[in-house]
């Protein structure tokens, strides 16, 4: 049953009188009611949504007042009048420089106007009618109109470009969105503009909508899937919305290019391919590294994916669908810009340790995804990298110093140069498992007993070797040898076993500095914090290059 | 007697631009051109032209003059020479060898000889010499260090390669005639990219082949530094300042220009821009004392030796082109510069499929 005006009147004086605290020092200088009963549609469990007019001067909060009366939910909220003259003046500028600028004005701004205009004065309603004239309900429909039919079209075109990509799951839900909403804007149109979508049935009827496309509307929304179908299910949708009024959408899939995404970067750490979105790392297998190294901007998707056989062109569509769902890049349409039908979305973080190897991010093993998502941010990752990186320059060092004292008989030496290579050893663990930054070479054997999976073995040597204290050669000979095997198995445990990554020719220690060069370079980008000695600092990408190169030679 | 303005270097980049620009504004110009072929501007559209015939074209048309600096008379018979000398009201000397890897006698049979050669067809009578807009580079710096002013040139800078030596002498030339009456302005463009708005270049060159290489990952590691500067600047500003300084000869006349950035981009800027496309490797640079070619796989050796080597001087500089004169006199800098400006011209290369993919 609807409620009449003097069930409404009842109705607010209670709502008013439970709210007296909130109402003894504002007054309300007008009230209407908002949304489905105000509209006519509704039912007697539908929501009563009352709005205060309160002029204090300031904004008040949007947050409702939630009461319980008669058996009913009663909303109040508060705006001040400036607000309201505010955001329908808005909806004016925006209606005065077209279309664009319309869709670019916020649902729940647009929402609110419309509510507004379509409002139900309760008190005062010389006040409500006067703001209402500030746009006014023919002004209000266009807005509405033209914003249901933006999004009707990016909508579309992004179901085109779903089913350009491969995707006909995508393309199916999105193209129900499509001609549902190219439906909204069509009864906009018609003088129906409540923008909620629940009503879309009672607008349709009211608004006399042709009864064909009515039904070809719920056909489409509530047809099953069907394999095989897709297309000419898209092409249903495709039609439907134009007949509803929007345009600019067609099934040419060369209309869907591939555009950059927002802070996207590509960083190659040896043959690791990285792409930064924002602060987010995401580290690509190798099969998700050559689709992605094979993008071009402003190249329509078919012509990316489509090289090669079938099957190969198959998951380099899904790869690439898959990289614009995680906003790595973009979907843009023809001459139209980027199609702006939903957020990035982003994959489960990948969870397991060690993350970090010489060559860049560690893949985790079982996953389908072609690119996974880090579960640091990347100044941490790149830093811990470097730190990595030069923690095993470290541990070189510090062996060929206990191999020099070894030789010439240099016992307090060699005691020192076996602390340093328990201390480095760790150090490579801590930033393969992530851990940035590290504290002081004091702290690390103490932070890795700490923090690292070391079973009870590696924990006796690491704290025999630091408190070690040599008095004949067979002991110097013992200790080296449990050095070298524990800095083996600390490497091992941060999953790179040796350093450089690969002895079997000269060109394996220059390819693991080119790796450390591209840790720099990522770091340079990240204005990451470079370490100065293996001890760490706060050095620059220029110092530690030069340091790298030092320790190369 | 209608008088022209004669632009050397017509078919290049630069004098393509600064012909399109001066017949819009009703100049009569006469286009030196070495080879014969239209004068096409940098989005590929032709100018209208005639042959010269011994007179100077209407008012804000074009002749075509077939010659070349590097010879006597500037390769014309001397009744041409004299007739183009007569009617020429003042010269913008554009024509060089800019290019790198030839040998340096072509350097300097064409930029410093041909200058020189210029000059003295300037210098027609004492009393009346022709006015020149000598188009140098900001690279007559050399690998010297620090800011470069507008005045220095000969600070005992290590010149890079052939090509600087002979803009070097040729500057020189250009600077002795000044001293000895000759109107003359010297302009200094850096490195000459695509267009400010849409990026568009008609020919690769200079810091485009090194990127090439480089984007597809066929060398990746050079020696460099992180902190040096490569100075670019559209090709769209420099002709405008080009032209610029022409109608306002009387302002520039005895003074070099730097048509420069003010904010020179480091290797680390370009770095980042060539991560924000997918297609693209990021070189690494690594200090030039441990640099070894000869680790360098066979392919990547090949392209360091063949094209990385020869700009390899620009990737240690760190340059700053003091640009007082050029500030006060000449056109602002257009807005796109710097990473935007680099972006545009990458986005460009990639469409015209220069930036080409290595794997697909």
């Amino acid at each position: 049953m609807l409620m009449t005006d003097p069930m409404l009147a009842d109705l607010w004086q209670k709502s008013r009188a439970a709210l007296s605290t909130q109402f003894e020092q504002r007054a309300p200088s007008a009230v209407f009611l908002e949304g489905s009963i105000a509209e006519g549609f509704g039912n007697e469990r539908s929501d009563v949504d009352f709005v205060a007019i309160v002029d204090t001067g300031l904004e008040p909060a949007t947050m409702p007042y939630i009461l319980f009366i008669d058996g009913r939910r009663v909303e109040v909220r508060l705006l001040s009048p400036a607000r309201l003259r505010r955001e329908l003046a808005q909806v004016r500028e925006a209606l005065g420089k077209g279309r664009r600028a319309v869709a670019r004005l916020s649902w729940n701004l647009l929402e609110r106007c419309q509510r507004f205009i379509g409002a139900l004065p309760i008190d005062n309603p010389a006040l409500i009618e006067t703001l209402q004239a500030g746009l006014g309900r023919e002004a209000l429909c266009e807005a509405v109109a033209l914003w249901f039919d933006d999004f009707a079209r990016q909508t579309g075109r992004y179901a085109v470009a779903m089913f350009a990509l491969g995707e006909p799951d995508y393309a199916r839900a999105w193209i129900r969105t499509a001609a549902f909403h190219a439906a909204k804007s069509h009864v906009a149109r018609l003088g129906e503009c409540y923008m909620g979508p629940k009503w879309l049935s009672l607008q349709l009827e009211r608004a006399a909508v042709d009864a064909g496309h009515v039904s070809r509307l719920w056909n489409l929304l509530h047809a099953p899937r069907e394999h095989g179908a897709e297309s000419g299910f898209l092409a249903a949708g495709v039609a439907l919305i134009r007949e509803f009024g929007v345009n600019g959408v067609s099934l040419v899939a060369d209309n869907v290019l591939i555009g950059p995404g927002k802070d996207t970067t590509t960083w190659q750490i040896g043959e690791r391919v990285h792409v930064l979105r924002g602060s987010d790392v995401f580290a690509l297998d190798d099969e998700a590294a050559r689709a992605w190294r094979a993008i071009t901007f402003d190249t329509p998707c078919t012509a990316i994916a489509g090289a090669g056989d079938a099957q190969a062109a198959s998951r380099r569509r899904a790869l690439i669908a898959g990289f614009s769902r995680l906003g790595l890049v973009s979907l843009r349409w023809k001459g139209s810009g980027e199609i702006h039908a939903r957020q990035q979305a982003t994959s489960t973080p990948v969870s397991h340790a060690p993350l970090i190897s010489i060559d860049g991010a560690r893949l985790a093993a079982g996953r389908e995804t072609g690119a996974q998502l880090l579960p640091m941010p990347a100044g941490r990752f790149a830093e811990a990298g470097l730190e990595m990186i030069w923690a095993n320059i470290g541990l070189e060092n510090a062996r060929e110093d206990a191999q020099g004292a070894l030789h010439h008989g240099q016992w307090k030496v060699l005691e020192y140069a076996l602390q340093r290579m328990m201390q480095t050893a760790c150090m490579v663990t801590l930033g393969a498992y992530g851990v940035t930054p590290q504290s002081t070479m004091e702290e690390a054997t103490l932070d890795a007993i700490r923090l690292l999976p070391l079973d009870a073995a590696l924990i006796d040597g690491i704290r025999e070797l630091e408190q070690c204290s040599i008095g004949s050669a067979r002991d110097a000979q013992r200790y080296v040898a449990l050095a070298d095997e524990l800095g083996q198995r600390l490497r091992k445990l941060g999953g790179d076993p040796q350093f450089p990554a690969s002895f079997d020719t000269t060109s394996g220690w220059r390819g693991t500095i080119h790796a450390a060069y591209d840790w720099i370079n990522l770091g340079a980008h990240l204005h990451a914090r470079f370490p100065q000695t293996a001890h760490g600092g706060r050095g620059t990408a220029e110092e530690a290059r030069d340091l790298l190169a030092s320790s190369s030679t | 007697m209608n008088k022209h303005v004669l632009v050397t270097g017509a078919r290049g980049l630069l004098g393509a631009e600064v012909i399109a620009r001066l017949t819009a504004m009703g100049y009569p110009v006469v286009a030196f051109l070495r080879s014969d072929g239209p004068v096409v501007r940098n989005d590929g559209t032709p100018l209208a032209a005639t042959p010269y015939r011994g007179h100077t074209p209407a008012a804000g048309t074009l002749a075509c003059v077939q010659g070349d600096v590097a010879e006597t008379r500037l390769g014309l018979d001397a009744e041409t020479y004299d007739a183009l000398r007569a009617a020429t009201l003042a010269i913008v000397h554009c024509a060089a060898l800019t290019s790198f890897g030839r040998k340096p006698e072509v350097y300097d049979a064409i930029n410093f000889r041909g200058t020189e050669r210029i000059v003295e067809f300037a210098q027609r009578r004492s009393d009346a010499p022709i006015p020149l807009l000598y188009v140098s580079t900001a690279y007559v710096c050399g690998e010297r260090p620090g800011v470069f002013s507008e005045d220095d040139l000969e600070l005992g800078q290590r010149l890079g390669n052939p090509y600087e030596q002979s803009k070097y002498r040729a500057e020189q030339s250009v600077r002795a005639a000044m001293r000895t009456g000759l109107p003359a302005a010297v302009l200094r463009p850096s490195i000459i990219v695509g267009d400010s708005a849409t990026g568009v270049i008609r020919k690769f060159d200079t810091l485009y082949t090194v990127v090439r290489l480089t984007a597809a990952g066929l060398v990746r590691t050079m020696p460099g530094d992180y902190g040096a500067t490569l100075n670019i600047v559209p090709i769209d500003w420099v002709a405008d300042c080009v032209v610029e300084a022409l109608a306002k000869f009387p302002l520039v006349r005895g003074r070099t220009l730097h048509l420069t950035s003010g904010t020179p981009t480091t290797l680390r800027e370009i770095n980042d821009v060539c991560a924000e496309f997918p297609s693209f490797h990021v070189p690494r640079y690594v200090p030039r004392h441990v640099f070894d070619a000869a680790a360098m796989k066979p392919l990547e050796r090949r392209y360091y030796d063949e094209v990385v080597k020869l700009y390899e001087s620009y990737l240690t500089r760190q340059v700053r082109f003091a640009r007082d004169a050029t500030a006060a006199i000449l056109p602002a800098l257009p807005r796109a510069a710097g990473k935007t400006l680099l972006r545009r011209i990458f986005r460009y290369g990639i469409a015209a499929g220069y930036f080409v993919p290595r794997t697909a």
